[in-house]
């Protein structure tokens, strides 16, 4: 025989021999189990739901927090920790009298629900394209729950799926209530602070007004513009007074010509030098020049005329010389005293007719057009002097402009940031609330019910079949390693070959344990100790399995 | 009762061994040897005679396995062959005397000793003394259930000469020193002069007789290292599941300082290789 021929395998066989009732006393009492177990044990039914797990819709992706479908695992392992507490449990036992044979036990009763209630996370692998290996993605959970009663399998299955969905809705809509909330207290708060800065800008606008940058450009254009005028009535009225001059000559001619032309020159001469003595309204001022004006014209009618154009001629000089003084500058006094005094004498009737009433009619006609050259050199340095107070006025806007810009480009900027800020919020609160109203109307759920649960037609456990095998080969398997285990680990001599190693003798001789009648009865007993332990702890350990599932 | 049992040993020994004699030339040579040095059997006859009878009990024996008690086969079986294996070595080596031991105490070199000398005389050419020299626990006459007026403890302490405490037992050819008082000092007993007059007294009786001493284990007591010089061979008993690796490794020192006769493996869960017959 080859055993007999190998010493290691010949020693392993007399190993087992040695050793046959600790080889045996575990075998059969784990083979007797397993075939009990798979025998005796109760069918158990399972009734399982498959809820799909869908990525976050657009009407809902603002309103929630993002990478909660990377966290769906987690988020699952969440809510069974919700759902699943000791008072839902109850609830749900008690609704579907799933345990009646355990109501004095409520917390054996508890611990077989939770036992029967089984959440797996479903995993789909794809491929994933920023690292183009591939990952398990969370698509989906199982919910399960294992009875013995089909019926109630189904039942518990049911009450799972509907308090899982019930529980996931509610934590949303909680969220988004949430969050409406919060976006619309900061949208109020952003809302108050644009006012303010609007407040501010306005304040600012009307503070700077005309110096706005945006207004620099029509201001230059203004400037330009008016500039041009100015330059036009400039020329205008420079030949104006080239041709009064040349009016003003031939009118010397004439009045050279004329009668009493000494005479006048010299009531003329005088009046001038009265003038710098007296003042226009002095009465012998007064007294002469109607005087010379009788003798110029004939009549006092023609006086009326000449008082209105020297009134004009006086404004148009006052006008010019407030472009180069000041108020209180004594030409400037003076000439509105010069103006008061004919704007009396003209209120008080020294009015002359239009027409004039030279001595000759060429003079007459000189002195019109004088007169009305008079008057538009008048008009024209009123309009000048307007030209340029508008063109000063232009130039300090042009030139405050660039500081105004950068204190009004502040203001506006964060403005705008508030603006955009407020309107940001405004949106998230609208998808906020519209998310809400989505979740309560059940549009927006994110957890899909694929499989309902179903009456199962099979048991689901125990697989007996698979029991009876593992238990017999576990049962070998078992049997032999702590049978070589103990062999190995035994310091005792076993056989020959131990003599052999340690004295490099064999022996002379084994002699086998001598059966007496003592050691018969021992065995006897021992063998019916052992198999009585056997069969306690085998049904000890099968009472204990089966009151566990 | 004694003669149930001797009939007993006759069958289990006498009619066993008839079957391999008659087939062995080996064996034959060595009875041929040991026919020229062993005297002719009717002196031996003679001289054995000598000796008292004593009465052994079977149901002692039958508790302790000595074999005539014992109907086990394979226990016989081995005793056979060993007794085979010793007097080939003894044939060998010019040897006369063995000193069984162990390494502890409950090894079974007591119940080797007392079945190795039961095998060995009932080879019709081998005449036997077995010494109970545990003179710590002297067990050969408990295990026998023999009564006795004097043992080796009343010859050492000059109580009684050899013919005093020599039985025979069930056979003439073989011979019981039994003891029945422990001493303390062992050791000293054993290197004292009454013990060398005994073992001078045996060495007469070597040529014919061979001598057996039940020694106490070898690690328990100097015993053993103290007779070392006092006898010819150490057979050694060393019991599967009991003896510790360890002690026969811290034996095997001691066992360098005499010679080895051989190793019985007692309680052993193999099978002689001659078991099949």
């Amino acid at each position: 025989m080859d055993s007999d021929n190998n010493p290691e395998f010949s020693g392993y066989i007399h190993a087992i021999a040695r050793r046959k009732a600790l080889l045996f006393g575990l075998a059969i009492p784990i083979a007797v189990l397993a075939i009990l177990l798979s025998v005796g044990l109760p069918d158990v039914y399972t009734s399982s739901a498959l809820v799909e797990i869908d990525e976050p819709s657009s009407a809902t992706s603002l309103a929630e927090t993002s990478g909660n479908a990377s966290y769906a695992d987690q988020y699952v392992t969440n809510l069974k920790g919700i759902v699943l507490t000791d008072s839902n449990l109850r609830k749900m036992i008690k609704e579907h009298d799933l345990y009646p044979e355990l109501v004095d036990e409520p917390a054996v009763m508890l611990n077989r629900a939770k036992r029967d209630i089984s959440v797996n996370i479903v995993t789909t692998p794809i491929l994933d394209p920023r690292t183009g290996r591939e990952r398990e993605v969370v698509d989906a959970f199982t919910l399960s729950f294992d009875h013995r009663d089909p019926a109630k399998a189904q039942k518990g299955a049911e009450w799972l799926v509907s308090a899982f969905l019930a529980e996931h809705r509610r934590q949303r809509q909680g969220r988004a209530s949430n969050a409406a909330q919060f976006y619309a207290k900061e949208a109020e708060r952003i809302r108050t602070q644009v006012s303010g800065l609007e407040s501010k800008l306005a304040d600012f606008k009307r503070a700077n007004a005309g110096q706005l940058p945006e207004l620099t450009e029509v201001n230059m254009s203004i400037m330009d513009r008016t500039e041009s005028q100015l330059e036009q009535i400039t020329m205008q009225m420079s030949s104006l007074r080239q041709e009064r001059v040349f009016l003003a000559a031939q009118l010397e001619q004439s009045r050279a010509a004329g009668p009493d032309a000494g005479s006048v020159r010299q009531m003329e001469d005088q009046y001038s030098r009265m003038r710098s003595t007296y003042d226009e309204s002095h009465p012998d001022m007064v007294a002469l020049r109607r005087q010379i004006d009788s003798m110029k014209f004939g009549t006092s009618a023609g006086a009326g005329s000449s008082l209105r154009s020297q009134l004009n001629t006086k404004r148009a000089t006052l006008a010019e010389a407030r472009q180069r003084y000041g108020a209180e500058h004594p030409d400037i006094k003076r000439l509105q005293r010069d103006i008061a005094t004919l704007e009396t004498r003209i209120k008080n009737g020294e009015r002359g007719d239009v027409e004039m009433a030279d001595g000759t009619p060429v003079g007459m006609q000189l002195r019109t057009q004088i007169n009305a050259i008079d008057s538009q050199l008048g008009s024209l340095m009123a309009r000048s002097a307007e030209l340029r107070a508008k063109i000063n006025g232009l130039e300090r806007n042009v030139t405050a402009a660039p500081q105004v810009e950068r204190e009004y480009a502040n203001a506006t900027r964060d403005l705008t940031i508030a603006r955009e800020k407020y309107e940001q919020l405004l949106n998230r609160q609208m998808d906020a609330e519209v998310s809400e109203a989505a979740i309560v109307g059940g549009r927006a759920d994110e957890f899909r019910l694929i499989q309902a649960p179903m009456l199962p037609g099979a048991p689901a456990k125990p697989k007996r079949l698979a029991i009876l095998l593992i238990g017999l080969v576990a049962s070998v398997v078992l049997g032999l390693t702590v049978t070589v285990a103990a062999e190995a680990l035994d310091p005792k001599v076993r056989g020959a070959r131990d003599i052999r190693e340690l004295l490099s003798v064999s022996p002379l001789v084994a002699i086998p344990s001598i059966r007496n009648s003592r050691s018969r009865r021992r065995n006897a007993w021992r063998f019916v100790t052992a198999s009585a332990s056997g069969v306690v702890g085998v049904w000890i350990v099968f009472t204990a399995i089966q009151n566990y599932l | 009762m004694s003669t149930t049992m001797e009939d007993a040993i006759r069958r289990n020994f006498a009619d066993r061994g008839a079957g391999e004699r008659p087939n062995s030339i080996e064996s034959t040579n060595i009875r041929q040897q040991r026919s020229r040095r062993l005297p002719a059997a009717p002196a031996e006859l003679q001289q054995a005679r000598r000796f008292r009878q004593a009465s052994v009990d079977a149901r002692a024996m039958e508790r302790q396995c000595i074999l005539p008690a014992v109907s086990d086969v394979a226990a016989l079986r081995a005793f056979k062959i060993l007794r085979t294996r010793v007097l080939r070595r003894l044939e060998m080596h010019k040897w006369n005397s063995i000193a069984v031991s162990g390494m502890s105490v409950g090894e079974g070199k007591t119940m080797t000793a007392i079945n190795l000398a039961l095998a060995l005389s009932q080879d019709v050419n081998t005449w036997v003394f077995l010494v109970d020299l545990d003179l710590q626990r002297p067990q050969v006459a408990n295990y026998l259930g023999m009564s006795f007026e004097k043992g080796l403890s009343d010859y050492l302490l000059g109580k009684a000469e050899l013919e005093d405490v020599v039985y025979n037992l069930q056979s003439e050819r073989l011979g019981v020193i039994p003891n029945a008082r422990a001493f303390q000092h062992s050791s000293e007993f054993l290197n004292s002069p009454r013990m060398g007059e005994f073992t001078a007294a045996l060495e007469r009786e070597m040529p014919r007789r061979i001598v057996i001493f039940d020694m106490p284990p070898l690690l328990a007591s100097d015993d053993v290292l103290a007779f070392a010089p006092q006898f010819d061979s150490l057979l050694l008993v060393v019991s599967e599941g009991k003896s510790g690796r360890a002690m026969l490794r811290g034996a095997k020192e001691i066992l360098s300082e005499m010679n080895l006769l051989g190793v019985a493996l007692n309680r052993s869960k193999e099978r002689n290789e001659s078991a099949y017959y």
